[in-house]
């Protein structure tokens, strides 16, 4: 009885959305006017300056030197939505170790790992480790970022675990670059507000548009942030990966 | 240098410090918060920008009449709350830094996308802050409604962004006042998504369960500055930014009524000391709502000023009860003020200010209410406000009776039983709740001031020339 | 018709919060409606026959049709902050099995 009144208010309520907006008078999914002002600014990197054109190789000096524009919003034109981003995994990664702060013994799987296992994850660990890295150090450049890079190197982290009966990741490393990354992150932010004008300005020269040494502080902030994500996840995993101590 | 993104930038940078610096976490904390609470005084009013990109491109932190007051209001009270409870926050100094950016994030943000970002931040931080009081399963739920709210609340701006192509609050205003078709929908789902953090029905299930066992330290936080500003940040966008239709006006005001009357009953049946505060809070931001929803934007920050100061006092010596004797049944506490006068006189005054007896700062904010929305609107909405008025009079009377009560009428003398526990409440909470309780009657004796920065506030968000307020001096204006 | 399916994913989700009494359900329904949110969201952003936003030295120029990039980058904080509370109600939910040795509120005794 209870499912088939959800089920109905579900379908009602879908139906006025959908009603909402794609029937009256105001239709969703016409896409004349997506290409909105303010993205047409990012694309053509704009926004402070007159720019008709950014040419791949060619453009200079621009406000904004990524090649990829969604970076160039994630991490300039909209950057503090990315430190409170960045923030908010803090905040996850430090409640989980505090909510799980009981839970110390490194959870044992049933099932014994095996040699195959074994050696061909360190085998793909290796290259996990070094895709991460290149991801994030190249995500001005290429899809992919902070973000993405760090995760993988978690989910790298996390195949020791999984083949490795005794490991356990040194933490308090990964605590230190979490914790160095995020207020040099901030520092980076400060300075901006007092060398150049505004918080997390962009105050290097942001160079050619696609060459790897360019746009200024983007690099730098996407390494702080894969780095970050990196050690935040990894403590998370280690976290889950315990079993509370019988006392 | 009075830069508001500092606000943000210097707590967050110490909590990214504190994680490895652990044993002077504490000290970075205070720091933090003084140094925050210092700078709120040399704000200058304007727009800034961050990035270095103006806005609609960039995203702007905003001080105005509005939020200034509040910005001060809060991070003092912040601080106070933190020393007040000095030997409990060391296990959450890190989260309370990121809850401090937070909440200075969501009074600052002029950006729509952003202030979801900082409504993330602050929640998360209220899930970790409220595990302090061992209730994972209720706090639990609180996350399940607080992520769905947030959801709504996303699927709703970036509907907007759809029709507006912006997320800057100034420039959404402005094109929406520019008058082209709204999805009703989009201002629906907003509202969900708020109406959850302020606490409206059908959305407040969460409530109950996080403050029914909030400490004196949760409490204050959660109950009062928590929903101080999101009721500040649902002004601003349901008063600043979206202008609601007619019908949808009224349809949602109903919503507010209920609560507020809903609200004020549960608190009426309300057997615990922290059940009525937090009842009443459900009434109190109902009643904002209702404010913001008719236009009357002075009088919704007054009430939103003296619901901050009044429950931040009300669930400090109510949390500090609760902690000293174990229980706040409101039966058992009989006369319990009667060895701790100070203590007890402050939450009188508090409570009384609540109820809006004469020479309260809460009698100034009741008769300003009662006044604008009778010149605005009709008969119904100022008979109900009255009503929930009486309601909440009786209940908090009945309670000051209850606490100051030595022993039953009539009874002798020799035969009154003695309370046979004495409150040791600490010598801080006495301080704060006299002081703030000080700072209820002497703007209740001179409301001038208060009142009429609340009508700048108000005109921040809509001009209204017609306000008409009460003050001490001029009667009615 | 991409944002049709996003919206599909929502209600869905919306209905297994409605109705699921398992907390391991509840956060897998929360993230089926997290990701149909982020569906929608992109989709918002399209535009007719437009490229990724990446310049590239195929796609060298800003004068080609892009899909709109400002969805994308809001998608990606989305998805990270959605990261983030599924990974803390995670460990609330296994804190609640530790307490409780279920995960269904039924056998909590939680009401309605």
């Amino acid at each position: 009885m209870k499912r088939i009144v959800s089920i109905l208010l579900v379908v009602v309520l879908g139906y006025f959305v959908y009603t909402s907006l794609y029937v009256d008078g105001f239709d969703m999914a016409v896409s004349d006017n997506r290409q909105t002002s303010i993205s047409d600014a990012y694309i053509t990197k704009s926004v402070t300056s007159e720019n008709e054109s950014v040419t791949y190789m060619e453009s200079t000096d621009l406000e904004n030197g990524s090649a990829n524009i969604v970076t160039a919003i994630v991490t300039d034109y909209r950057s503090f939505d990315t430190l409170g981003e960045v923030t908010v995994l803090f905040l996850a990664s430090i409640g989980v170790s505090m909510v799980l702060a009981g839970f110390t013994k490194k959870y044992q799987f049933k099932m014994k790992t095996n040699r195959i296992l074994k050696t061909g994850a360190r085998l793909v660990v290796g290259l996990a480790l070094v895709l991460g890295v290149y991801m994030f150090t190249h995500g001005h450049l290429s899809p992919g970022g902070g973000f993405p890079g760090g995760s993988i190197i978690g989910a790298s982290i996390l195949m020791m675990y999984l083949s490795e009966e005794n490991f356990r990741a040194r933490m308090a490393s990964f605590k230190w670059m979490e914790s160095l990354a995020g207020t040099v992150y901030v520092l980076i932010g400060i300075i901006g507000l007092f060398v150049a004008t505004y918080f997390l300005e962009n105050f290097l020269p942001t160079g050619t548009v696609g060459a790897l040494v360019s746009a200024g502080i983007i690099p730098i902030v996407y390494i702080l942030i894969g780095l970050k994500v990196g050690s935040e996840v990894s403590g998370i995993i280690d976290q889950f990966l315990t079993e509370e101590v019988a006392s | 240098m009075s830069q508001p993104i500092l606000l943000i930038a210097i707590p967050l940078g110490l909590a990214f410090l504190s994680i490895i610096l652990k044993k002077i976490k504490v000290p970075l904390l205070v720091l933090g918060l003084l140094f925050s609470s210092m700078l709120v005084f040399f704000i200058e009013k304007k727009s800034y920008i961050i990035g270095g990109f103006k806005p609609p491109f960039g995203i702007n932190l905003v001080v105005d009449d509005y939020n200034l007051y509040f910005i001060i209001i809060v991070n003092v009270l912040f601080l106070v709350l933190v020393l007040a409870n000095l030997s409990a926050v060391k296990p959450m100094a890190t989260v309370l830094l990121v809850a401090s950016a937070g909440l200075n994030g969501l009074l600052l943000t002029g950006d729509l996308f952003n202030l979801f970002v900082f409504i993330e931040i602050a929640s998360i931080a209220a899930f970790i802050l409220l595990t302090m009081d061992k209730q994972f399963l209720k706090v639990f739920h609180y996350i399940i409604i607080g992520t769905l709210a947030s959801s709504l609340y996303l699927l709703g701006i970036v509907i907007l962004y759809a029709q507006y192509g912006t997320l800057n609050m100034a420039d959404m205003s402005g094109l929406i006042d520019g008058g082209s078709i709204t999805p009703t929908i989009a201002y629906l789902l907003i509202f969900a998504g708020l109406a959850v953090e302020v606490k409206l029905l059908p959305f407040n299930g969460w409530v109950k369960g996080v403050l029914e066992t909030a400490s004196a330290f949760t409490g204050p936080l959660i109950g009062s500055l928590y929903a101080g500003v999101m009721l500040v940040v649902f002004g601003r966008v349901f008063g600043g930014v979206l202008n609601l239709s007619g019908t949808m006006v009224t349809s949602l005001t109903i919503i507010g009524v209920i609560t507020l009357l809903a609200g004020e009953f549960m608190a009426f049946q309300s057997k615990h000391l922290r059940q009525v505060w937090l009842n009443s809070s459900i009434a109190q931001s109902g009643l904002a709502v209702i404010l913001f929803l008719q236009g009357l934007h002075h009088v919704a920050v007054l009430v939103i000023v003296a619901n901050i100061i009044s429950k931040f006092v009300l669930y400090l010596v109510s949390g500090k009860i609760a902690a000293v004797i174990g229980h706040d049944k409101i039966a058992d506490l009989k006369g319990i003020f009667m060895n701790k006068k100070a203590l007890g006189i402050a939450f009188t005054i508090t409570s009384l200010s609540l109820i809006g007896l004469p020479l309260f700062f809460g009698f100034f904010v009741k008769i300003n209410i009662l006044i604008a929305l009778f010149q605005s609107s009709n008969m119904w909405i100022p008979a109900l406000v009255l009503i929930a008025a009486l309601i909440e009079s009786a209940y908090v009377i009945r309670l000051l009776v209850t606490m100051w009560q030595v022993g039953e009428e009539g009874e002798k003398p020799e035969t009154i039983e003695k309370p046979t526990f004495s409150l040791k409440v600490g010598f801080v909470t006495c301080a704060i709740s006299i002081i703030l309780g000080l700072m209820l009657l002497v703007s209740g004796v001179y409301p001038d001031l208060v009142i009429n920065q609340s009508v700048k506030a108000g005109n921040v968000l809509s001009v209204n020339d017609e306000i008409q307020v009460f003050t001490m001096e001029g009667g009615l204006e | 018709m991409i944002q049709i399916a996003g919206l599909i994913l929502i209600l869905i989700g919306l209905y297994g919060l409605i109705t699921k009494r398992n907390i391991i359900k509840m956060i897998i329904a929360l993230n089926v409606l997290e990701i149909g949110l982020n569906l929608f969201i992109v989709s918002v952003g399209y535009v007719q026959d437009g490229i990724a936003p990446i310049l590239t030295e195929v796609n060298n120029s800003s004068g080609l049709i892009f899909v709109d990039p400002l969805p994308q980058a809001l998608v990606l904080t989305a998805i990270v902050i959605g990261m983030g509370t599924t990974a803390l109600s995670l460990a609330f939910a296994r804190k609640i099995y530790a307490t409780h040795q279920t995960f269904d509120l039924n056998e909590m005794g939680v009401e309605e």
